[in-house]
């Protein structure tokens, strides 16, 4: 009882910000330039990991962590943390080929921005859910994952208000093995990936772009339950305030994925025939 | 007051009611299903019962028909009706038997369905004096069809006085028809005639006088023939059934009767089909009460009683031949002596000296006891017996052997001197039996160790030649793996051969023959292993290879949104390949000899057969076990595998 209620006055805490936002940025607006400006392309490192509980014969628990680190004047990559990303779900396997999840999202961000004076840490928070679709082909498989996330984010200064945005976005994704003719233990394979993240919102005035991902990456199989993957990731989207401005990222990524099982035996068994 | 008016009306009741139940224990009624031989039905009949015996008296009735049957397939129907008094069949008696069929056509006259039959029909029908037939007696057997009578394939009529045949009788069927008649104590008399149906003149006729055959004569095709019996005046006479026996009898003591027999046989073939179908009541009333339903016509015969001198000495030669019989029967067919007379010509020499007392003593022996089983030797002069069984008189004690052409060789058992068989009775007979016994003991002394000596030889090379092609088979595995064989397993291999090829020289050492085939027969039992253990070491990593892809399991793996194959119960899979399976080569390889290679070959199949069933048990505590077992006893022991192998003595 006590949680709902406190829920039921954070939403309302949340939608009261949101109104003064929107209000508040009714007032003042950017004067879009002649010719779109790229930012100077910060770079990025993310170590992210990945797992998939299952935790009965459909449902599993989705569970990301990931550790954000970018740039300082001195150091490349990993001169300061960025964010601390903690992303849960409760997923659904609908078939071997088809799941979804939904879940919540709460990012802790850095002020990385070493003149302000303002507050050094401040949380973001998501409601999100997804729906993804594979596809053999070949000795590939391809990947259609639709996310769509509500989100509340803050600005570094104090007293600063939350704004609400909605994010679109559509990733398309191929993990080809190179050393075997499926993807088994013991497979190197290599995946070519694409996300463009669109955004919505009254906070969001000509900038609906917000990212265009282009990524690749070199994985390998460990074990049924265990991969590691590596590579680069490109990124580039409209600034918020000023959507003639863009930013660009280079980004080096390392990824966990491990999907482990504490089922019982009796419990997992036949562990596969999902429609049977 | 009212209690008292009613005693009388109750008692009187009550005494009406326990009269009628002992009336009724003494006769009683049964209805309901029965069988009797081959034919069960349903029976409706009286009886008493008399020391705990159900003895019948009074109407009997049985039947079965089934129209379901007939419908569908065929129906075998009967019906008996008669009487019985005291057990006995007395009266009155009807028979039908049939196997019909149907056309399933139905025809509704009346209120009656009506429906036509085709098939068999069999009828009896006359009187019964105490279980033996009275008066005249008819049997037939009909062809129908379509419920209507066809042909007659049998009919019989026959009078009968308590049992005895009298008058004269007809018996009929498809061939022709006989004719005779009987004296007042059933003998046959007068003249016997068969008419043939088919060949019009044809006929046969037995010609008696008081019951004895005087002739038979037959006209066949217009042409006649005609044999007088040879009287025997001396003899006594008796008197038997006109039966096979009879037949039998006359054409052994008569050769003229048994030349015409071959053609005029229509007579006895006739009486016997007709003793047959009598058999048949006969089966039938015997089981169900005392009877005694037979045709009973009456021959006389010569007869020759056997006295107790005789019965004993039937009896020695009886036994004395059985044993000869069976040691000429065993050498005769003995395949090691067929092929060695061949060779040997003391072989060939008593081979030939046991075919011909086969031939000469044991052959006619055979035809005397023959005679007595069939009951006819009391019938048949001894003098004369003796004279059939051996047309050209006893045989020489000295028996003359060809070995080849003007070479010849004589045999004489040396006890001949204490046997005499010249004269022509059963005691003559009993001492040529008691010499042929004699001769064929002295023969068994002499070529019975000949023989074994050859069967060890043969055995010898049958062992030597089945270990040879065992070697062979043993040292030629290793030539035909390849390259990519394991390593470890080609030594084991290696290691088999060795132990084959060192205790195959060690056989070929040895002096003592007796020792030596027993060893012999060990090492063919032990390459037999070995020989299997080499295909267990050929197949082992197709085994492991079948124990790896066992202990797989699908997983589906979340991020690739697929399935992948797991290897499941690590610990197990992994005592194997670590502890148990170095363990079983490294057995092979150290301390393999013939003694425990059929238990390290069921080790071998035991281990893989257990590693199958694992998989799927509940192995939560093993596993925990198995964790840092190095032991491969232990292992073994955990696993439960205990091959159940009798070791080699």
């Amino acid at each position: 009882m006590r949680n709902s209620k406190q829920i039921v006055w954070v939403l309302f805490l949340m939608l009261v910000c949101i109104c003064k936002q929107t209000i508040a940025q009714n007032e003042d607006y950017e004067v879009l330039p002649k010719e779109s400006k790229y930012k100077h392309a910060k770079t990025k490192l993310w170590v992210n990991t990945y797992g998939k509980i299952r935790i009965s014969k459909r449902l599993y628990w989705d569970a990301q962590t990931h550790f954000r680190f970018e740039e300082t004047e001195n150091t490349p990559f990993l001169g300061q943390v960025g964010q601390l990303y903690n992303r849960h779900a409760l997923g659904y396997i609908y078939s071997k080929k088809v799941n979804f999840s939904l879940g919540g999202v709460l990012r802790l961000n850095f002020n990385t921005d070493p003149l302000s004076e303002d507050r050094n840490l401040v949380p973001e928070w998501r409601i999100w859910h997804q729906y993804q679709f594979a596809m053999p082909v070949y000795s590939a498989t391809i990947y259609h994952r639709i996310r769509i996330e509500h989100r509340w984010t803050q600005g570094f200064e104090d007293n600063s208000e939350y704004i609400f945005r909605n994010r679109w976005r559509y990733l398309f994704r191929a993990k080809i093995p190179l050393n075997s003719h499926k993807l088994e233990p013991k497979t190197l394979y290599v995946a070519p990936e694409t996300e463009l993240i669109m955004q919505s919102g009254k906070a969001v005035v000509g900038s609906v772009m917000e990212d265009l991902r282009l990524t690749a990456t070199l994985g390998y199989i460990l074990t049924p339950r265990l991969t590691v993957a590596a590579g680069g990731l490109y990124s580039m989207g409209q600034d918020l305030k000023n959507a003639g401005e863009f930013k660009q990222t280079f980004t080096l990524r390392a990824h966990l994925y491990y999907s482990p099982d504490f089922r019982r035996v009796k419990n997992k068994l036949p562990a596969i025939h999902l429609n049977d | 007051m009212t209690l008292r008016r009613l005693i009388r009306p109750v008692s009187f009741f009550l005494f009406l009611l326990f009269s009628t139940t002992s009336i009724g224990q003494e006769k009683q009624k049964f209805s309901g299903p029965i069988e009797i031989g081959n034919y069960s039905g349903i029976a409706k009949y009286q009886y008493f019962v008399s020391e705990n015996d159900t003895i019948l008296d009074g109407a009997f009735e049985m039947q079965k028909s089934n129209l379901g049957d007939l419908l569908t397939n065929a129906d075998e129907t009967f019906s008996f009706t008669g009487q019985f008094k005291n057990n006995h069949a007395n009266g009155l008696w009807n028979f039908d038997f049939g196997e019909f069929k149907s056309d399933s056509l139905t025809e509704v006259i009346g209120f009656q369905y009506k429906i036509n039959i085709s098939g068999l029909q069999e009828k009896a029908k006359g009187n019964l004096k105490m279980g033996k037939p009275d008066g005249l007696w008819h049997y037939s057997r009909n062809q129908i069809k379509n419920s209507e009578l066809l042909e007659t394939l049998f009919e019989s009529s026959i009078e009968f006085d308590n049992g005895i045949p009298q008058k004269s009788f007809k018996i009929k069927n498809t061939e022709g028809t006989v004719v005779g008649r009987f004296l007042r104590d059933g003998l046959a008399h007068d003249e016997w005639t068969f008419y043939s149906e088919k060949q019009l003149g044809n006929t046969e006729s037995w010609f008696f006088t008081n019951g004895e055959l005087q002739k038979i004569s037959t006209v066949t095709n217009e042409q006649s023939d005609e044999i007088k019996l040879s009287k025997v005046n001396n003899a006594s006479k008796t008197i038997i059934n006109f039966d096979s026996r009879y037949i039998k009898l006359i054409s052994l003591t008569d050769n003229g009767a048994q030349k015409i027999l071959a053609n005029a046989s229509e007579i006895p073939n006739l009486l016997a089909e007709n003793a047959e179908y009598y058999k048949k009541l006969d089966t039938i009333l015997s089981s169900l009460g005392e009877a005694a339903f037979l045709p009973e016509f009456k021959v006389k015969v010569a007869y020759y009683p056997l006295d107790s001198l005789e019965r004993k000495n039937l009896h020695a030669i009886s036994e004395s031949y059985k044993r000869s019989d069976s040691i000429s029967t065993s050498f005769l067919t003995d395949t090691q002596l067929n092929i060695l007379k061949l060779s040997d010509e003391e072989a060939n020499y008593y081979y030939a000296v046991i075919d011909s007392i086969s031939k000469q003593y044991l052959h006619p022996i055979k035809e005397i006891l023959k005679l007595n089983d069939d009951n006819i030797l009391e019938y048949v002069d001894r003098n004369f017996l003796v004279q059939h069984v051996l047309p050209n008189g006893f045989p020489s004690k000295e028996i003359n052997i060809i070995l080849s052409e003007g070479v010849s060789k004589s045999f004489s058992d040396s006890t001949a001197k204490s046997f005499t068989f010249s004269e022509k009775s059963l005691s003559g007979i009993l001492q040529m039996t008691k010499y042929a016994e004699s001769s064929l003991n002295s023969i068994e002394k002499v070529l019975e160790p000949k023989l074994a000596k050859e069967r060890r030889q043969q055995e010898f090379i049958a062992i030597e030649e089945q270990m040879i092609s065992q070697i062979k088979n043993l040292n030629g595995v290793i030539d035909s793996v390849d390259s990519k064989f394991p390593k470890e397993l080609i030594s084991a291999l290696e290691q088999i051969k060795s132990v084959a090829n060192k205790n195959l020289s060690k056989y070929s050492n040895m002096q003592n023959l007796e020792e030596k085939l027993d060893f012999g027969q060990h090492l063919t039992n032990c390459f037999t292993h070995l020989e299997q253990l080499e295909k267990e070491i050929l197949t082992h990593p197709t085994k492991n290879q079948e124990i790896v892809e066992h202990y797989q399991d699908q997983v589906w793996n979340p991020f690739m949104a697929n399935l992948m194959t797991e290897e499941i119960k690590k610990r197990i899979t992994g005592a194997y390949r670590k502890v148990l399976e170095p363990y079983l080569i490294n057995e092979v390889n150290t301390n393999l000899d013939c003694t425990n290679a059929a238990t390290l070959l069921d080790l071998y199949k035991a281990t893989h057969e257990r590693m199958l069933t694992l998989r799927d048990e509940d192995t939560h505590k093993l596993e925990r076990k198995l964790k840092r077992e190095q032991d491969p006893k232990m292992v073994l022991e955990l696993m439960n595998i205990n091959p159940t192998v009798k070791k080699e003595q």
